[in-house]
């Protein structure tokens, strides 16, 4: 099954790479389309409909935009709006000439940002931060939907870790986390993980 | 949110472009956006100048500019006003104003800057300093300076020269680590003269020019930095290996940067002058925003001068980063739509001549009108298609 995704992050950032890895674990035989970075969550819900057009006349089954619930800039943006969010992609899809009930098209939001599914496996980060001589244990997360900066999260345990890694980049370090799960089970409690894999492959 | 702002607000006068700025408020992030000509570097510049007053000393501050004449608005008349030749000024003098905060608490700072009546000599003609401490300094044009806390007032006795600031020596060291950058890729490049005497924290050059000696110097600090500004670079060039500043012992020391790159299975070192342009631009970047000793505040021209979209995504990251651990306030200038797209549009600050006039500088998120627009497109597209406007302010 072709696949497409547009995501929010710049050229080459941590949901271009993170998603698709992700995506071929819950199913290798995938065939995934290069994913479509919009910038930020402001471009993705203005654009998305534009260019999950263009994936399906591309020819993919299934198009996934997929979104962080936190905006980049809380400061500014506020806190973020699952309904809202919706209700502006909704838009973009009907002016790109998409009906809403397109069952192609499949919309998951993060709650609250990538980061939350990275932190919910402490092995993982565990592998990458740890060396062969020394061990860097790392807490098990028991909701880390719930943590309210998941990413702020990351970068405490990763300045806490000391040796290479001074802090958490996610442009970096987000594949090398997704590159380090086993399997998925961890990630599976998260109930926006479950909903990208049902929306994924059912 | 740990997001701070060092520098709350400024206000310039008679300087270049600009007649009477206002009280320009800033943000944890501020991006001036403006046409060409319209008074942004202005701005950028008088702060910059006022750094350089206080640090340096008004001579050498002037100097930048080839003297005070060539800076003072030509929009005013500089009528000689006074009796008698001590007191003898000219009318509208340049007026700095500043209030920020630092770790002991707020500060307000001001200065008049004026020439004698032949123009041969410039002067402080008055200065005012309002310190953390509720102590606070105050000069007139003969170099007295007294402190006044609470009812008790105290005559220093130091008489201070014509250009010099009385600024206290805790805000002058912070008010010394605020970061000019318009990086120039030649000079960066180049080698350059090695300092051999620091006095407080290293800057670096408005060009760029030492930064060499900067990467030095972080390195010398804390080495983790450093590998952290190589590991970054390669997100830009992955075939860049490592960065080494190089110094030279001719007739005096030099430095210059010579960055190793993999070629097949051997390593060659490219010389700071031969380093393409956007990669010594972001090496300086990097570099100003992982300092371990970070700047409480960033003034960079034009930032996205030479680095392509993917670079320019990476810059942002790092001063979202600086700006929301609260290391830095972060000011930009830039002209460029696909960064504008990725701010939120409460940072933005226009400036545009006020018929062909004075510059005026407003938020454009101050307008209800635009907030609307601003739900369906992103910043950079309405600055393209004129919907900054500020007539449509309700």
């Amino acid at each position: 099954m072709k696949v497409g995704f547009i995501v929010e992050c710049g050229p080459q950032g941590a949901e271009s790479r993170v998603i698709p890895h992700l995506a071929r674990m819950i199913e290798a035989t995938l065939e995934i389309v290069d994913p479509i970075p919009l910038e930020n969550k402001r471009l993705l819900k203005q654009d998305c409909g534009r260019w999950a057009k263009a994936l399906l006349d591309l020819g993919c089954a299934r198009v996934l935009v997929i979104w962080d619930l936190l905006p980049t800039w809380g400061e500014y943006e506020g806190s973020g709006c699952r309904h809202d969010d919706k209700e502006a992609i909704f838009e973009s899809l009907k002016d790109a000439g998409i009906a809403p009930n397109d069952n192609r098209i499949r919309l998951v939001c993060i709650e609250k940002m990538l980061e939350a599914w990275l932190i919910a496996d402490e092995r993982a980060i565990s592998d990458l931060l740890s060396t062969a001589a020394h061990r860097i244990k790392i807490r098990r997360q028991k909701s880390p939907e719930s943590i309210l900066d998941p990413k702020a999260a990351l970068m405490t345990l990763f300045g806490k870790s000391g040796g290479r890694f001074r802090r958490y980049e996610d442009r970096i370090h987000a594949i090398q986390i997704a590159q380090k799960i086993q399997n998925l089970t961890r990630l599976q409690r998260l109930e926006s993980f479950r909903r990208f894999g049902e929306k994924l492959i059912r | 949110m740990k997001a701070k702002t060092f520098l709350n607000k400024f206000r310039l006068e008679n300087f270049k472009a600009i007649q009477k700025s206002g009280g320009v408020k800033f943000t944890p992030l501020t991006v001036f956006i403006g046409n060409n000509g319209s008074g942004k570097s202005s701005l950028v510049e008088g702060l910059e100048t006022y750094r350089s007053i206080i640090i340096d000393g008004l001579d050498t501050a002037m100097q930048r500019w080839f003297g005070m004449d060539h800076i003072w608005s030509k929009r005013v008349r500089h009528k000689v006003i006074g009796l008698g030749l001590a007191n003898e000024t000219c009318e509208n003098p340049i007026l700095f104003s500043v209030s920020g905060r630092t770790a002991q608490g707020t500060f307000r700072a001001s200065m008049r800057v004026n020439a004698e009546p032949g123009r041969n000599a410039f002067f402080i003609q008055e200065e005012s300093v309002e310190a953390p401490a509720g102590c606070e300094w105050v000069r007139d044009r003969g170099g007295t300076c007294f402190t006044k806390k609470g009812d008790e007032k105290e005559k220093l006795r130091q008489r201070f020269e014509p250009g010099e600031s009385v600024m206290p020596r805790d805000l002058r060291d912070v008010i010394g680590k605020w970061q000019f950058l318009s990086l120039l890729p030649d000079p960066m490049g180049r080698p350059t003269v090695k300092k051999m005497a620091g006095n407080g924290a290293m800057v670096l050059n408005r060009d760029g020019s030492n930064l060499a000696q900067y990467l030095l110097n972080i390195r010398t600090k804390d080495m983790a930095a450093f590998d952290g500004i190589v590991e970054a670079m390669r997100f830009v060039l992955d075939y860049a290996r490592n960065v080494e500043p190089v110094e030279t012992r001719e007739i005096q020391p030099t430095m210059y940067l010579k960055m190793l790159e993999q070629l097949r299975d051997e390593s060659i070192e490219i010389p700071g002058w031969l380093i393409s342009t956007g990669t010594i631009r972001i090496l300086a970047l990097l570099a100003v925003l992982r300092n371990p000793d970070p700047p409480p505040l960033v003034v960079v021209e034009e930032i996205e001068n030479g680095l392509d979209p993917r670079t320019i995504h990476m810059v942002l990251d790092e001063i979202r980063t600086a700006v929301q651990d609260g290391q830095s306030q972060v000011i930009l200038t830039t002209h460029s739509p696909y960064l504008l797209d990725l701010l939120p549009l409460q940072t933005l600050v226009l400036v545009e001549r006020e018929n062909g006039g004075n510059p005026v500088f407003w938020r454009p998120s101050d307008s209800e009108e635009i907030q609307e627009w601003a739900k369906r497109f992103a910043p950079g597209q309405l600055y393209t298609t004129g919907r900054f406007k500020r007539e449509a302010r309700s």
